[in-house]
């Protein structure tokens, strides 16, 4: 099966600052529908290795390929059609834009490329109904709780259908029934309801603590010693 | 204070120190003006792009730098008009020139002191603040948060800045210009001067060319385009920390003046190069020939 994201030899570190360097020599592959929980200490780099999956950050050596193209070699302008493959949740409360209402925040991403249709929109809105949403889709960020926030965050990058969803810590600081509740989500509707019933959705969530959920679509990576390694048990 | 201040400037000025400064100077302008081409790149060629994401926060930029500012132009037109025109309309009836005196006056506030006043107006209340917006989406994330969205961070963020700013300062400017003629003839009213209305709005009207209006429009829009691309340079091309955005603001209001200024400069050469001599016509129909 063809790799979604793909890292090989991958290195990098904060520009300005060679001697810290993050991941080394890493390499990592992610296939079509395939779910993975990427563990790692605080610090250890997995906002900024979930970033250069995107594409959003360009490693200083090695290569990522995102849909088999080499992100490195596609000029920016041309890098639009892949990102809008991707979706990614941000950690915290999902970076919400703060000066737009959550509503807004959801539909920012259709509006700005055209998308807005008439089964797209329906379709996004089963996302807002199923998520609990619908009372604050009027309301800015801030006067929302965190992981109502979150949830938004997961609506809106959702929104385009992508290929490859990339979360970030969304878990962390969660209750359990909460914790529950998107481990079930992200198993069922989230990995499987497309809008042109295209394959399952690929899942990468990065997480700084211990998994003792049950979580068996999971397979489980960790971020060591700069690279990363993947869990055989 | 004094001491450590004047201790750093010294360093600053010993020639290794002295180099990488200029280097430093040079590579910031430079750096914003790469800055202002791509902005004006992406405006060019993203204009019509995403209207229903884009316009309104056009509209929100125009709203906030030009109707919120209209008391404060407002106020500072009535100020500039009873100090400026008002003083001097004495001072040109005492050398027995008051026939040309509305022409001179609204010349130069109208040319030179409205458009900077209304720059130095959406510079310190709207400027400013953009410095501290965009730091802080840069520092919390939001740049990325954009990007993974495929949105253009420029167009989203620094386009509706460009346009509205610019609009602004251009709106501003008319409004500083009505309520400082308004102003200048209260002065007459006030202190009596043989001068009425119809003469003065005459001598106000016959002062000014096309070319004074074109300059006028574009050197307003530039000045809002200035302030917008360097406050939003400022903002947005170093990741700031919270110490530095004190730092930031300040160095964007000190660019954005100085820039305006420099621009204000040009377009002075550009009228003396194209209007050799503008005419006024007094009162009483003489002619008065005055270097811009």
């Amino acid at each position: 099966m063809n790799p979604i994201v793909q890292l090989e030899g991958v290195s990098f570190w904060p520009s300005g600052s060679p001697n810290e360097v993050i991941l080394e020599e890493a390499d990592f592959q992610m296939a079509e529908g395939e779910h993975c929980i990427l563990l790692g200490d605080i610090g250890s780099g997995k906002t900024q290795t979930l970033l250069v999956m995107a594409g959003i950050w360009k490693p200083q050596k090695g290569r990522v390929s995102l849909f088999g193209m080499p992100v490195e070699q596609i000029e920016s302008d041309d890098l639009l059609p892949l990102r809008l493959r991707v979706g990614v949740v941000f950690e915290g409360d999902g970076r919400l834009l703060p000066d737009i209402s959550i509503g807004q925040n959801i539909m920012l991403p259709l509006r700005y490329h055209g998308r807005m249709n008439e089964p797209h929109e329906k379709w996004l809105q089963k996302w807002v109904d199923l998520f609990e949403l619908g009372a604050y889709m009027d309301r800015a960020p801030n006067e929302v709780k965190r992981h109502f926030c979150r949830r938004a965050a997961l609506v809106r990058a959702l929104s385009m259908d992508p290929d490859l969803l990339l979360l970030d810590e969304v878990m962390t600081g969660l209750h359990s029934t909460e914790k529950a509740w998107w481990l079930h989500h992200l198993e069922h509707e989230i990995a499987n309801d497309r809008l042109h019933n295209g394959p399952n959705r690929t899942i990468i969530m990065v997480s700084s603590e211990s998994m003792d959920w049950k979580c068996d679509q999971f397979k489980r990576a960790r971020i060591q010693n700069r690279k990363i390694r993947i869990d055989q048990d | 204070m004094l001491q450590t201040s004047s201790h750093s400037l010294i360093e600053k000025l010993k020639p290794g120190r002295l180099g990488a400064n200029i280097l430093r100077f040079t590579g910031r302008i430079r750096d914003i003006i790469a800055f202002g081409l791509i902005s004006t790149s992406i405006i060019l060629t993203k204009f019509p792009k995403a209207r229903q994401v884009i316009w309104p926060r056009v509209v929100e930029q125009i709203y906030l730098s030009g109707i919120l500012l209209l008391p404060s132009a407002v106020l500072a037109g009535l100020a500039l008009g009873l100090i400026f025109i008002g003083q001097g309309l004495l001072l040109l009836q005492q050398v027995g020139a008051l026939e040309a005196a509305g022409g001179i006056m609204g010349m130069v506030v109208f040319r030179e002191l409205a458009p900077l006043t209304a720059a130095t107006l959406v510079l310190a209340r709207v400027g400013t603040s953009t410095v501290i917006e965009l730091g802080t989406s840069r520092a919390t994330g939001e740049v990325e948060a954009l990007e993974s969205m495929g949105i253009d961070t420029l167009h989203y963020l620094v386009m509706p800045r460009v346009i509205g700013l610019s609009f602004a300062v251009f709106s501003l400017t008319v409004y500083l210009n009505f309520s400082a003629i308004v102003g200048g003839y209260a002065m007459v009213f006030v202190q009596q001067l043989p001068l009425n209305i119809e003469t003065y709005s005459r001598q106000l009207l016959s002062a000014l060319s096309w070319t004074d209006y074109l300059l006028f429009t574009l050197k307003t829009l530039c000045f809002g385009s200035i302030i917008a691309v360097v406050t939003c340079f400022e903002g947005l091309a170093y990741r700031l920390r919270l110490k530095d955005v004190g730092q930031a603001t300040k160095r964007a209001v000190a660019w954005s003046l100085a820039t305006c200024i420099l621009v204000n400069v040009f377009f002075v050469l550009v009228l003396i190069i194209f209007q050799n001599t503008s005419t006024v016509t007094g009162s009483d129909g003489a002619q008065f020939r005055i270097n811009p």
